[in-house]
């Protein structure tokens, strides 16, 4: 199938709210020749990153918008936009393999229109862009209430948050300690002529120069390296772990940070590790096999206290919430498109569920990590903020940084180009338990 | 009188070592001693047991060191020791509810702050820090919470204008054992009962760390000279003089405006600094690779380091 094609029949599902990317890709790039693949992944990618900046410019060139039936031919002229303006393929080849698509569609109307519209944008485009320059929306190539709310909460960081959310992500390594130091896995790259260097804030962090697959890496099968952004390695040590401890793992599913601070402390007692879904558990179980290590997996609503916990509290609990995933936009531009403005409070109310739910489970002295990937004040600062001010015997530990910005609760790191990605981390210990008897 | 009690102390610090002292010499008997496993410590990172442990050690008493006391076989290892009371001082591990009913008048502890005041890791210096009046040092019955029992004795002791962390510390190291044996004797013969906390007037005092001892010029100087004296004798405040770390020992409070962390004024009575509101007289310092002196010696050897307009930690 041609790589134009399949990203436009990718895309159309997202533009369509049916799928993210991620599960509407995969089975396209299954029919694209295997050179291709990579082409076809970078027009999808490519289209949804750039689609607020390039839908605008569509919308000038465009007698009328699209009918909801005919998402297909608009996420095909998102991908001849996208070339023409952010790959080094020939405007020439562009226009015409993706006006060649059209065929496939069975919308013979659509042919002429995807002529007609993307030779005016070869001509006016760039005018056009120099004249959307003046709206933020346009020019960070966000969609408007995402870019307002940025600006916002971030006065002075918002246009490089934005900046860095259309960059490309580095690839990131976690070593795992018990089997021996970055530094020596550092000198083994070296030795494979592959460029990397240690992460600034996580102890176990490498960030290679440039992206390869990761199977090729040494040791990667045994377990030696897993592939993990530098903000969400910060999680294991700020769970302070010691041996005996028993540990929640709330939201778990893919089972990166749960494999991680079973590296990070090889003496816990336990680690529950809970998530909504049993096919989700499937890649938490895969990651544990890889890198041999032991946790009890459980699939159920985490709110659903009376469903999953045996009454045994927990010394420590990582509630990585369900969230806008604002902060990782540079690994998946979609969320561009797939999320909405009334998303987010209905997200805060979720997540503040999840912490009521959860602090039950906690011991009096135990220490409760909350997470997010998300760079929105109401899904963070202002959910803590309210959790503190309804839970007594809650109170708030200081995370002392270097990374990230003191918020008035917890701590938020922005997505930095060639840097880590948005994340959100607040720590809690209850001190007393909320209802005294 | 009554009869001497069987105790079991668990503690790890020198603060809680003086307590143990106070037990050894008392007419009770110390069964046992629990104390944090030995950590590497100084230079070399060799294994270095804790204050209590080597205080113990002295006297003969046993050491246990469990990791953890949520393990079934630490649990009975206790059991055994059939202990009246477990007195325990800044342990350093959190007690599960049946170790706390284990031994027969179960446990006490002995924390240095009026509770419910500071309940947590270091609330000497951040008694200091928050500028109270008054510290002291609280006897509690143990229950399942962080320093929320029920409280059965309380000695005060005013805070000075010029008392830092070490210097409280050391005057609460001696008030408390004082306390802890008071309370023993108290609840031997059944006299004593406890108070229960008022939660909603706790506070958590957070562990110190290095990075909330960096000086933030920008706030106010009243503020700043109580982080000095809290931070000393550790982790020591700290700012940096182009580009090179200095550490802040004392300091009092000074005259003058500018600029956060600008330099206003250098003679032999100290450094003035420009805060958010008004101004800190820095009075004694380290500088990188030397002593810590006072502000007089380093203005006669290298008043050029230190002329006004500079700014500290830019």
């Amino acid at each position: 199938m041609n790589p134009r094609l399949a990203a436009a029949r990718a895309l159309a599902a997202v533009l369509s709210g049916k799928a993210s990317l991620g599960g509407s890709l995969p089975p396209q790039l299954d029919k694209v020749d295997p050179r291709d693949r990579a082409l076809a992944q970078d027009l999808a990618f490519g289209a949804a990153r750039w689609q607020p900046r390039l839908a605008m410019l569509a919308e000038r060139l465009l007698q009328k918008p699209f009918k909801a039936a005919d998402r297909d031919v608009e996420a095909l002229l998102l991908v001849g936009l996208y070339q023409l303006f952010y790959t080094r393929i020939p405007a020439h080849a562009a226009i015409g393999e993706t006006v060649g698509c059209s065929e496939k569609l069975k919308k013979p109307w659509a042919k002429g229109l995807l002529n007609a519209v993307l030779r005016n944008a070869q001509r006016q485009g760039e005018a056009i862009f120099a004249e959307l320059e003046r709206d933020p929306a346009a020019r960070t190539a966000h969609p408007r209430w995402l870019q307002k709310a940025l600006k916002a909460a971030w006065p002075e960081h918002w246009e490089a948050v934005c900046a860095a959310n259309n960059a490309h992500p580095p690839l990131i390594l976690r070593v795992n300690r018990r089997h021996g130091s970055r530094d020596a896995y550092l000198a083994e790259l070296e030795q494979a002529g592959i460029k990397a260097e240690p992460c600034s804030y996580s102890r176990d962090g490498i960030r290679l120069a440039e992206a390869c697959d990761v199977k090729t890496l040494p040791g990667f099968a045994e377990g030696r390296v897993s592939v993990q952004d530098e903000a969400a390695q910060l999680a294991a040590d700020l769970l302070e772990l010691a041996p005996g401890q028993r540990v929640l793992d709330a939201c778990c599913a893919p089972g990166g940070k749960t494999c991680h601070l079973l590296e990070a402390e090889p003496g816990l007692a336990e680690v529950v590790a809970v998530d909504l879904e049993e096919s989700r558990l499937v890649r938490v179980r895969e990651n544990l096999q890889r890198l041999g290590l032991e946790a009890r997996l459980i699939a159920a609503d985490g709110r659903d206290t009376a469903r999953w916990w045996d009454g045994k509290p927990f010394q420590r609990i990582l509630l990585d919430a369900p969230c806008s995933a604002t902060g990782v936009i540079r690994r998946h531009p979609d969320i561009k498109l797939t999320r909405k403005q009334e998303d987010i409070p209905a997200l805060a109310q979720l997540q503040g569920e999840l912490l009521d739910a959860l602090w039950q489970t906690l011991e009096v002295g135990g220490v409760l990590l909350y997470a997010t990937c998300s760079t929105l004040p109401m899904e963070n600062s202002d959910n803590i903020a309210a959790f503190l001010a309804r839970t007594p015997g809650a109170r708030e530990l200081d995370i002392p940084g270097p990374y990230g910005l003191k918020q008035p609760h917890g701590r938020q790191l922005l997505a930095q180009e060639d840097g880590h990605d948005g994340f959100y981390y607040a720590k809690l210990i209850k001190i007393a338990a909320s209802a005294r008897g | 009188m009554t009869e001497p009690l069987r105790l079991v102390f668990a503690g790890t610090p020198e603060f809680a070592a003086e307590h143990l002292k106070a037990l050894l010499d008392s007419r009770h008997q110390v069964i046992a001693v629990y104390t944090q496993p030995d950590r590497p410590a100084g230079r070399g990172q060799k294994l270095m047991p804790s204050p209590v442990k080597q205080l113990a050690l002295t006297h003969g008493v046993p050491v246990l060191q469990p990791p953890t006391l949520r393990d079934p076989a630490a649990q009975e290892e206790l059991r055994a020791l059939g202990a009246d009371l477990m007195v325990v001082v800044a342990y350093g591990l959190i007690l599960p509810q049946v170790v706390l009913d284990t031994p027969r008048l179960g446990c006490i502890n002995s924390h240095a702050s009026l509770l419910p005041r500071w309940r947590g890791a270091a609330p000497i210096q951040r008694a200091v820090q928050a500028g109270d009046a008054e510290s002291g040092v609280t006897v509690m019955q143990m229950e399942a919470g962080l320093d929320t029992g029920p409280m059965l004795l309380k000695v005060t002791t005013p805070i000075a204008a010029t008392d830092t962390g070490g210097s409280l510390h050391d005057r609460l190291a001696q008030l408390g054992p004082k306390a802890v044996l008071e309370a023993i004797e108290g609840l031997a013969a059944g006299t004593l009962e406890g108070e229960v906390q008022d939660d909603t007037l706790a506070n958590y005092a957070h562990k110190l760390n290095k990075d909330e001892a960096r000086l933030d010029w920008s706030r106010p100087a009243v503020e700043l000279e109580r982080l000095v004296r809290a931070f000393n004798p550790w982790p020591i405040c700290h700012s940096s003089l182009d580009g090179e770390p200095v550490k802040v020992l004392s300091a009092a409070p000074g005259e003058g405006k500018g600029q956060p962390g600008q330099i206003l004024a250098a003679s032999k009575e100290g450094l003035t600094v420009a805060c958010g509101d008004g101004a800190l007289l820095l009075t004694r310092l380290q500088l990188p690779g030397g002593k810590p002196l006072n502000f007089a010696d380093l203005y006669n050897s290298r008043r050029e380091q230190f002329t006004a307009g500079k700014v500290l930690g830019a």
